[in-house]
């Protein structure tokens, strides 16, 4: 679960860009932010992955405890250590069970480790769980399983697409599980496959902006933020584009979604804020705010 | 026909030196934007180390020993110019960057990093100072183009196929969205500078090898602008360029050296240089910049 608490973001010192947003989005919900240009719903997503600076806030992603694999305990706690901890509890995913338990609970002993010991790694843990993510820098956010979809796409132009993907999975090091998830990301956009020689800069703006979810993706993320990813794009591209966050919804992918075209975003969605003037005004279930007669006249058109 | 050989010989070999030290203002151009002037401070300060180190261990080892010193000289300048291009990046640019200011601003710190440095060195020792034969001119040649050719082969494979060179093009090309997948551009950046100082060291080495002439002034107007030239004629930011620029001027210079015109050089440099950027603003292999919609 994702919790922004009381976020505020001032521009040159004055201009106060969000006022004390509160914003929360489950595990495997897609929520959708709409508001109209100006808004500061790019600023807000910028906040969240440190690319601007925050007065005030807070932002944490309890859904941490979803990472469970090996490398993540090794760099968690040294390969020593790890590999006392996998002979106790033999698998990564019952070493993170253990941790996840507070201290409070019985100690159990661990060849080689001191209570003490697993006492510290406990609060480690729990540290690591609960971070402040508006303090973490930007280029470490990966690392907490957000990515960050920036607005107008952002390829690296000059690079392919191959290089794209693998810029994509830069902080990961299974060079197996990398391969694994490539073929599965090829699979998802056959298109990318078909253009992974070539250079980012030479595909379609539907087709970049199929290739920055992808890089996206090569993260293995645990959310998706995805800053107004049907901008500019031909009418078919946008159903496509549309098409595939339902999809990866679907398989499971917790999902924060910044759009203008309201109504497209709140059919798809869960639930919904909208952001006025740097202010959450209304939220509540997308279905109900696709219905609302003010939402209605100010963003669906109707 | 001889003296054409002659030069040609000459102008590969300080070509190659030139494109070495041209790597250096164009991969930190590449990622920075910005015109690192205190480069050819950190090649007077290899070329310094060189020396030391030759005139210190030569009663130690002997002339005799000069594949020895050779690597001697190398590592001891590639060491200390990637400390001090470390030192400058870190306290000199870097805090500026943090800030967001002005590209003219890292400019005039770069030149006033470079004169700090220069006005440093001419404080130490002023005179010219022999540096030892290690190689008759030949093996010095041969010797520049091997190893130009590898390290150029090296680079471009570490640029082109390895994950951190990717992710140092990845970083030229649009920091922000390279911070979101995670790379440390500060790391990035730093390498950069530790990658392009190390070239000029082995550059100033090379170039001693041939020129057995050192003076405080050797990076800031023996050497001078060439290398920033080379790259810039080259198109700065693109490797083969600043190759390709470097071993033009190079070859251009030693030209007319031979042919006796040696005083006319940089007219002739110059004005080709002028010519190419007339009919081709980016450089030869540059690409023109345009702005991202």
């Amino acid at each position: 679960m994702l919790e922004v608490k009381n976020l505020s973001v001032t521009y040159n010192g004055n201009i106060r860009a969000l006022k004390s947003i509160n914003l929360k989005v489950d595990q495997g919900e897609l929520v959708v932010l709409i508001g109209a240009n100006g808004a500061g719903k790019t600023t807000l997503l910028k906040a969240l992955t440190g690319l601007v600076k925050c007065d005030s806030g807070s932002f944490a992603n309890l859904d941490l405890t979803s990472l469970t694999d090996k490398r993540t305990l090794n760099r968690f706690c040294g390969s020593n250590i790890t590999d006392k901890l996998l002979a106790e509890f033999g698998t990564s995913e019952k070493v993170f069970k253990f941790l996840q338990k507070a201290e409070t609970d019985e100690t159990k002993k661990i060849k080689g480790l001191s209570i003490n010991q697993i006492k510290r790694l406990k609060t480690k843990y729990q540290k690591y769980a609960t971070a402040d993510l508006l303090k973490v820098p930007s280029y470490n956010a990966i690392m907490y399983g957000v990515a960050h979809v920036p607005e107008g796409r952002q390829v690296f132009a000059n690079l392919t697409v191959q290089e794209n993907l693998e810029m994509g999975s830069y902080r990961r090091h299974n060079v197996l599980k990398i391969k694994e998830d490539l073929k599965e990301v090829f699979e998802r956009f056959p298109r990318l496959e078909e253009r992974k020689k070539q250079k980012a800069g030479t595909l379609s703006g539907g087709e970049q902006q199929m290739l920055a979810m992808a890089r996206a993706m090569m993260s293995k993320p645990k959310i998706l933020l995805l800053d107004e990813p049907s901008m500019g794009l031909s009418p078919i591209f946008v159903n496509e584009i549309f098409d595939i966050i339902k999809s990866l919804h679907a398989s499971g992918i917790t999902i924060l979604l910044v759009e203008q075209n309201a109504k497209a975003a709140l059919s798809i969605a869960d639930y919904g804020y909208v952001l006025e003037t740097g202010k959450i005004v209304m939220e509540g279930k997308a279905s109900e705010l696709l219905v609302n007669e003010d939402i209605k006249k100010a963003y669906l058109g109707a | 026909m001889e003296l054409f050989f002659e030069g040609l010989k000459n102008g590969l070999a300080m070509g190659s030196v030139f494109a070495l030290m041209a790597l250096g203002y164009s991969m930190v151009y590449g990622i920075v934007k910005m015109i690192n002037f205190a480069h050819s401070e950190f090649i007077t300060i290899g070329g310094f180390v060189a020396f030391f180190l030759a005139a210190l261990f030569h009663d130690v080892l002997g002339w005799a020993y000069s594949v020895g010193m050779l690597l001697l000289c190398l590592a001891g300048a590639i060491v200390v110019c990637v400390i001090i291009a470390i030192l400058t990046e870190r306290f000199a640019y870097r805090p500026l960057r943090k800030k967001g200011s002005s590209r003219i601003t890292a400019l005039i710190t770069a030149i006033g990093v470079s004169y700090i440095l220069n006005g440093i060195l001419n404080a130490i020792n002023n005179k010219q100072l022999q540096f030892p034969t290690f190689f008759d001119n030949d093996t010095a040649f041969i010797i520049s183009i091997v190893v130009t050719a590898a390290l150029l082969i090296l680079l471009t494979f570490f640029v082109k196929k390895t994950k951190v060179g990717i992710a140092m093009r990845a970083v030229s090309e649009n920091e922000e969205a390279a911070k979101l997948m995670g790379i440390n551009n500060n790391f990035i950046i730093a390498l950069t500078f530790v990658i392009g100082s190390a070239l000029a060291a082995i550059g100033v080495v090379i170039y001693l090898l041939r020129v057995p002439f050192f003076t405080f002034e050797l990076g800031s107007s023996t050497i001078g602008l060439y290398p920033f030239v080379a790259a810039v004629i080259g198109g700065i930011g693109s490797l083969p360029g600043s190759v390709l620029g470097g071993f033009l001027i190079g070859i251009l210079k030693e030209f007319a050296a031979v042919f006796g015109i040696s005083a006319w050089s940089d007219v002739i440099v110059y004005g080709i240089f002028v010519i190419i950027l007339l009919f081709k603003p980016a450089g030869l292999l540059g690409k023109d910049v345009r702005e991202k919609v």
